[in-house]
């Protein structure tokens, strides 16, 4: 049962990986990305890691893949600009692509060989048994207590970590001086600089800019 | 304050006064740079005073006193360290040196007056004093080799003063190349006792050396090596065959600075540089050897050349050479104090002889050949003056200086017996020849008919009329010159108009006078008791003993000296023509010595043309098939092509990044997984 | 139901005596936010960054409280030792510099003064975590805390499309490089089991799992990501662009600062947990360095813009001062240490003098700037020209004894030929940091060099910056900055004549970082 299970969630891992990469719509590169996620949180739940798993479900695919699809619907999911920018570059891109396929795969290779060239038999048999209950690795409680004490110093850090990030994104998110009018502001974000005008967002389809 | 406190007061002076003259060139008014840089070194003789008195006021095994300022690095094996070593040796070289120094530059405050580098050549001489400050209080080899090349720099910068001359030019180039040869053999040679002390620092290398850092026998062989090698840093800077050629060119700079060089800094620093170092050296009688015999012949040689040179400077200059001959070959058989005495007193009357000199020349508007000059006995009584108690003195005639401390170099060779006494006839015969040429020079130009420029000073004429050819002219080559920067100025100063000039020659006269009286043999022993600390583990430095060789030098000295004058008065004053006669009769011997032995023509064939000539083949086959096509060519292609190479990566595309980061990660993980 | 009302929990010790310097900086961080959010222009401008460099003072005054220390703490989290707090030291002195620089700067008016000088302060508390780093999970935390404010604060000037594009190139080079550090951290957890610097040595120490293939992997990674934060080739592909684009202030606070950071991790992650992979690590990164080396020396050949020279120049020292890590002896880290000390002064003066000159004249950080300097403004001239010399190793600056004591250091390891690529490296500097004193000291100064002939005289010399939106008409804050900007000359003044001291004087140097290699347990 497990093994079919594991299978099942490897194959949704790596073609919703795969997804993100090949896909050109910004909107399926995020779905697939959330196939990715979920079936990592399946394969979670196989290791018996609970908590990870719950937290992966809900913060990942949950809110942030949330706030993708937001965002991307936001600054023109339609557009597949970039792809094709990309391939307008020709010769040089699509060597780019193999190349980067070939090293892809020599550190997939590599990779490989060290996770089963290893000497550790953990990795070989099925590990520890499971033991339920509040005390046992793995699960919530388990899971705070280290992080208020083994590493409170990380955990009390990380929370400044999230605190200076949200005040970098404002700073990135607010444009300061300059300009004047409330209106512009809204549209001069800094992902402006990703695109050019008349790309089919949402303020040129109000009519707020015309390309 | 301490004796080490007043030791970098002496350093800091010099030092302050240099970069003062330096910075303020275009804000000093006037001649205020002279006198800045002239206060700046009296500071420091008053502060080498100072060291004086404190030294003295310690116990006499305690007069050894090391100051450690910081420790440049003494991490990596090497105790570097910024200290001076102040003890009675090093307190004498700074008192003669910062004596001397004031007077002159003093002397050239009216010296230099016209000249447009006034400031310029203040804060060249206030660098030149610093830096044989800095070798002479040097308390470990780093500083030594940091005085030791400054003082060649601060020599090319001087002798080239006027760099728009192209003699001077070449003169300075010339000496400042072969200092360098110099000092590649004292790096060397430290390198030699390094190798064996394991530290930079004298008084621990010379504790090393007496505990056995070489072995117990004398003249093993690394020691002997490195000490030979620091005789050839000794012998270039000190002017000693063969390295001598650069001091006669040297004469291409201002007076004064011949002056110095020759009295105060520079050629005495080989002198200084055996004294200091004689610990190692009396463990290697090998290199002492050398030493003396060098010395001796070149006393020799130099007076032999001063006796057919024209021109009135060169003549002092070998007459130096001679001089530092004796220095050299005093120190070396182990007359420390006296090699020491000789160079306190030679200070004195030899810069007081090119001072006497400087004024002439400027009398004569820059001409110095003795051919052209005569009779200014009546004209510049002062200078006259100044020339005869600084040739007597030169001459060795009693009681001047130079008598006693000359006599005393030579009482102590003969005192060691054995072959010292082939050095012990070459001293007198060389002191034979020194008061031949020396009055040889003073009959030359102060007796006999005045010339034009004499006759003038003569007329009493005010204002003088010092400047006589329209265009001025090097005197060397005859090349018209201008008289704006990089040139001699338009003014000519001599003693017998310049207060400054005329105190700095009366003080240096009253030196060359009496300077002799605090080492009267059997009387005092003034510079013996003092040094004695500095030597106090020398087997050398002993007392004198045997009465009858005393006398019997004493007597020997001065019947020479006046033998000398006579026949110099003979031939140049009562029989002019004998001159001629007699230069006919010995004409081989004339054409020597007017061709300097012929040791510039000697180098430039043994050194220079074989150089020159590896070098034209270097140049067009090694060097331009080789180097420059393969080796600059290939290197510089190289690294243009990796430059183009990196450029064309730097594409500034994320994407090419990646790539990029990818690659490096999967070379770094293959290399990884190659190591299981 | 899980009985949490009587789980029984007892929280670490925490020495908050040895924490003090990092809560200085943390708490600092808050402080200027909030003071950053008051309505007066003066107190934002001014009051911001008087207080940062405050609580870069009580950092630096608590640093030095705890001088030889030796301890771990919280939890064994952090380790406070001399290398730490060394390594402390100079990163507050570089950031202490950077918030002088930045004292005008358009950056931190554009951003905001308190959001700007927030993200400095805690990205210099991330790089203090960083150095004190003693188990993988705050060693990544570090990192983080680290890297995060260093995007944002490259992308402040944020009207011009170049300090954008720096932030956005280093966020996605720098993520990458977290990423893979991240991976390598966890197969070395793996492999050992542990996230302490101390058990993962003993972890290695015995069996063979040194050279399992896991480990090496889990050590490639992080070999790899740590290069990244570093900028060892060929990992540096990001360091020009990012460094040319950033604000200047900012770049010279990324070029210094997390250096130190990055070299800190470096010595103690690579020479304490992983000292008996240092076998297979050793040559890697000794070939590392040299490409390093070789890569960043002629990639600045012939660059036009001072900052972009600089880069590579950057990334070349850090080639440099990697041989100081390969080899994992105390001299090792010493020269290490010693060299980032010097690194910072010799980088801080440069940096001055360019903000000085991006402010004073049109031509922006180009080479162009600074000709005729020598003449018309030698205070700014002289520390540039001593940095550069110090840059390329010229005796009596404090860069030679670097250069020196790492050589030193490489030989006496048993690497000979590093040393010698750091000579060659050495020489090849030459080729472009003395266009630089020749620019400034034997070129004519270009005619418009005031800001206000450059306004009058017309065609501007140079293409007006590029901006990503609005016009610059509008930006009457864009242009050259007229007037004084004395905070500016005193980093470069200072920055300067400590290049010199401790050329001439590296004694105190030397004792300073001679605690720093001892904590090690190296040789």
């Amino acid at each position: 049962m497990s093994s079919v299970l594991f299978f099942l969630a490897a194959i949704g891992v790596i073609t919703g990986a795969t997804g993100v990469v090949v896909l050109r719509n910004p909107f399926y590169s995020v779905l697939a990305l959330v196939i990715h996620l979920v079936s990592l949180a399946v394969l979670f739940l196989l290791l018996r890691a609970e908590f990870v798993a719950a937290v992966q479900v809900v913060v990942y695919a949950g809110a942030v893949m949330v706030l993708y699809v937001f965002v991307v619907a936001y600054v023109g999911g339609e557009s597949d600009s970039i792809g094709e920018r990309l391939r307008s570059r020709g010769a040089v891109g699509s060597g780019l692509r193999l190349g980067g396929a070939i090293l892809g795969g020599a550190v997939c290779v590599e990779l490989l060989i060290a996770l089963l060239g290893t000497g550790l038999e953990a990795i070989n048999g099925y590990g520890a048994g499971y033991s339920p209950g509040p005390q046992a690795y793995g699960t919530p409680a388990y899971i705070g207590k280290l992080l208020l004490t083994r590493f409170l110093l990380a955990f009390e850090v990380a929370s400044f970590l999230l605190l200076i990030a949200a005040v970098g994104g404002v700073v990135l998110a607010r444009r300061r001086g300059g300009l004047e009018d409330e209106d512009e502001r809204d549209l001069l974000t800094p992902l402006e600089m990703l695109r050019p005008r008349g790309t089919g967002t949402m303020a040129e389809g109000v009519g707020r800019r015309s390309p | 304050m301490s004796a080490t406190t007043y030791g970098w007061l002496v350093l800091l002076f010099p030092l302050l006064g240099m970069l003062v003259t330096a910075l303020g060139f275009r804000s000093l008014p006037g001649r205020s740079a002279g006198w800045i840089a002239t206060a700046a070194i009296f500071l420091s003789f008053l502060a080498a005073l100072g060291a004086l008195i404190k030294i003295q006021g310690l116990a006499p095994e305690h007069r050894q006193v090391v100051s450690s300022l910081w420790s440049y690095a003494s991490t990596v094996g090497i105790d570097a360290q910024m200290s001076i070593l102040v003890d009675p040796l090093s307190v004498f070289m700074i008192l003669v040196v910062t004596g001397v120094s004031t007077l002159i530059h003093l002397y050239s405050i009216s010296y230099m007056e016209g000249d447009r580098g006034f400031a310029r050549y203040f804060s060249y001489l206030n660098f030149f004093v610093f830096s044989m400050l800095l070798l002479v209080l040097a308390g470990n080899f780093l500083l030594l080799i940091t005085g030791w090349a400054f003082v060649g720099a601060a020599s090319y910068l001087l002798i080239s003063f006027w760099y728009r001359r192209t003699t001077a030019t070449s003169a300075g180039i010339k000496a400042f190349v072969i200092n360098v040869v110099g000092d590649v053999g004292l790096v060397l040679g430290t390198y030699f006792i390094f190798k064996h002390t394991h530290t930079l620092d004298f008084l621990k290398t010379f504790q090393a050396t007496s505990a056995g850092a070489f072995g117990h026998a004398s003249n093993e062989g690394d020691l002997v090596a490195g000490c030979i090698l620091l005789l050839v840093g000794a012998f270039a800077k000190s002017a000693q065959i063969p390295l001598h050629t650069w001091l006669p060119d040297a004469m291409e700079g201002p007076t004064p600075v011949s002056s110095l060089i020759h009295a105060a800094t520079m050629v005495t620093a080989g002198v200084y540089l055996i004294a200091r170092m004689h610990p190692l050296f009396e463990l290697a009688p090998a290199a002492q050897d050398v030493g003396a015999v060098v010395g001796a012949a070149t006393l020799l040689i130099a007076g032999t050349i001063g006796l057919a040179q024209t021109d009135i400077k060169r003549v002092i200059a070998y007459s130096t050479m001679s001089q530092i001959g004796y220095m050299i070959m005093g120190v070396s058989v182990g007359a420390y104090a006296a090699g020491l005495f000789h160079l306190m007193t030679h200070a004195f009357f030899k810069a007081l002889l090119f001072m006497a000199a400087g004024s002439i020349i400027g009398a004569m508007a820059g001409e110095q050949s003795l051919n052209r000059m005569g009779g200014f006995r009546k004209a510049m009584p002062f200078t006259y003056g100044c020339f005869i108690v600084g040739g007597l003195a030169l001459s060795g005639v009693p009681p001047f200086s130079g008598f006693f401390s000359k006599d005393d170099i030579l009482l102590v060779t003969g005192e060691r017996g054995g072959w010292h006494w082939i050095l012990y006839v070459a001293g007198y015969v060389g002191a034979f020849l020194t008061a031949i040429y020396t009055f040889r020079m003073i009959f030359r130009a102060f007796h006999g008919e005045p010339v034009a420029e004499a006759r003038e000073l003569n007329l009493k004429s005010h204002p003088p009329h010092l400047h006589h050819a329209e265009v001025p002219r090097n005197p060397a080559n005859g090349e018209e010159e201008d008289t704006d920067v990089g040139f001699p100025g338009p003014t000519h100063a001599i003693a017998e108009r310049a207060l400054p000039m005329r105190v700095a020659m009366g003080v240096l006269a009253l030196g060359a006078v009496g300077a002799g009286l605090v080492q009267i043999p059997k009387v005092d022993f003034v510079i013996d008791d003092f040094l004695r600390p500095s030597f106090a583990g020398s087997a050398l430095y002993e007392p004198h003993t045997k009465n009858g060789l005393l006398v019997f030098g004493l007597g020997l000295g001065t019947v020479l000296a006046l033998l000398g004058i006579a026949l110099a008065h003979r031939i140049w004053v009562v029989r002019p023509g004998m001159a001629t006669s007699i230069r006919e009769r010995f004409r081989p011997a004339y054409v020597l010595f007017v061709n300097k032995w012929y040791f510039d023509e000697l180098i430039d064939m043994l050194v220079v043309k074989p150089a020159a000539a590896a070098g034209l083949f270097a140049r067009d086959t090694f060097e331009q098939l080789f180097v420059d096509e393969t080796l600059i060519g290939g290197t510089t292609g190289i690294v243009r092509a990796g430059s183009a190479a990196v450029r064309a990566a730097q594409s500034g595309f994320v994407r090419y990044y990646a790539a990029l980061l990818v690659l490096g990660v999967t070379g770094v993980g293959f290399y990884f997984l190659l190591q299981t | 139901m899980i009985p949490l009302a009587t789980a029984h929990l007892k929280g670490p010790h925490i020495d908050f005596a040895g924490l003090s310097p990092l809560i200085a900086l943390l708490g600092g961080s808050v402080l200027v936010l909030i003071v950053g959010l008051l309505g007066s222009r003066w107190i934002r401008a001014q009051a911001v960054p008087s207080l940062s460099l405050g609580a870069l003072g009580a950092a630096l005054g608590l640093t030095i409280w705890q001088w030889n220390a030796q301890k771990s703490i919280v939890s064994g989290a952090l380790r406070i030792d001399d290398l730490a707090l060394v390594l402390n030291l100079v990163l507050i002195a570089g950031a202490a510099c950077t918030v002088l620089l930045a004292w005008r700067s358009l950056a931190a008016r554009e951003a905001a003064h308190g959001e700007f000088h927030a993200l400095l302060l805690s990205s210099v508390a991330g790089m203090s975590l960083l150095a004190a780093a003693q188990n993988t999970v705050a060693l990544f935390v570090g990192l983080e805390l680290l890297s995060i404010p260093l995007y944002v604060l490259c992308a402040t000037e944020l009207k011009r499309e170049h300090s954008l594009e720096s932030g956005l190139k280093y966020l996605i080079v720098g993520s990458v490089g977290s990423a893979t550090l991240l991976y390598g951290l966890a197969m070395i957890y793996g492999a050992t089991g542990t996230t302490d610097f101390a058990g993962i040595a003993s972890a290695l120490s015995n069996g063979s799992l040194a050279t399992d293939p896991l480990t090496l992997t889990g050590v490639a990674l992080c070999v790899a990501g740590l290069c990244f934060k570093s900028s060892i080739a060929p990992f540096h592909q990001w360091t020009p662009d990012v460094y040319e684009g950033a604000p200047t202030p900012v770049t010279a606070f990324m070029a210094v600062t997390t250096k130190v950071a990055a070299f800190g991790v470096f010595l103690r992650f690579f020479d304490v947990a992983l000292i008996d992979t240092q076998v297979s690590w050793g040559p890697a990164l000794a070939v590392l360095a040299t490409i390093t080396i070789l890569v960043g020396n002629v990639g600045a050949l012939g660059q036009s813009s001072l900052k972009r020279m600089l880069a590579y120049s950057s990334v070349a020292q850090a080639g440099y001062m990697l041989a100081g890590v390969v080899v994992s002896t105390q001299l090792g880290v010493r020269a290490t240490v010693f060299y980032l000390a010097a690194y910072l002064f010799m980088n801080m003066a440069a940096f001055a003098v360019i903000v000085a000159r991006e402010r004073q004249t049109d031509l922006g950080d180009s080479i162009g700037a600074l000709a005729g300097l020598g003449r018309e403004r030698p205070l700014l001239a002289w520390p540039m020209t001593i940095s550069m010399l110090a840059l390329a190793g010229i005796p009596a600056t404090a860069g030679f004894m670097g250069k020196f004591y790492l050589i030193d250091a490489a030989v006496s390891g048993g690497y000979t030929w590093l040393g010698v690529a750091i000579v060659v490296g050495s020489m090849i500097s030459l080729g472009y940091y003395l266009p630089v004193i020749a620019a400034m000291w034997m070129r004519e100064a270009p005619a418009a060099t005031s800001p206000n002939d450059a306004s009058v005289l017309a065609p501007t010399p140079g293409p007006l910056p590029a901006l990503a939106g609005g016009s610059s008409e509008l930006d009457e804050d864009g242009g050259p900055l007229s007037g004084s900007q004395p905070e500016v000359l005193v980093v470069a003044v200072l920055a300067g004549a400590a290049t010199i001291f401790f050329g001439v004087i590296p004694q105190p140097l030397f004792d300073l970082v001679h605690g720093a290699g001892s904590g090690l347990g190296l040789f």
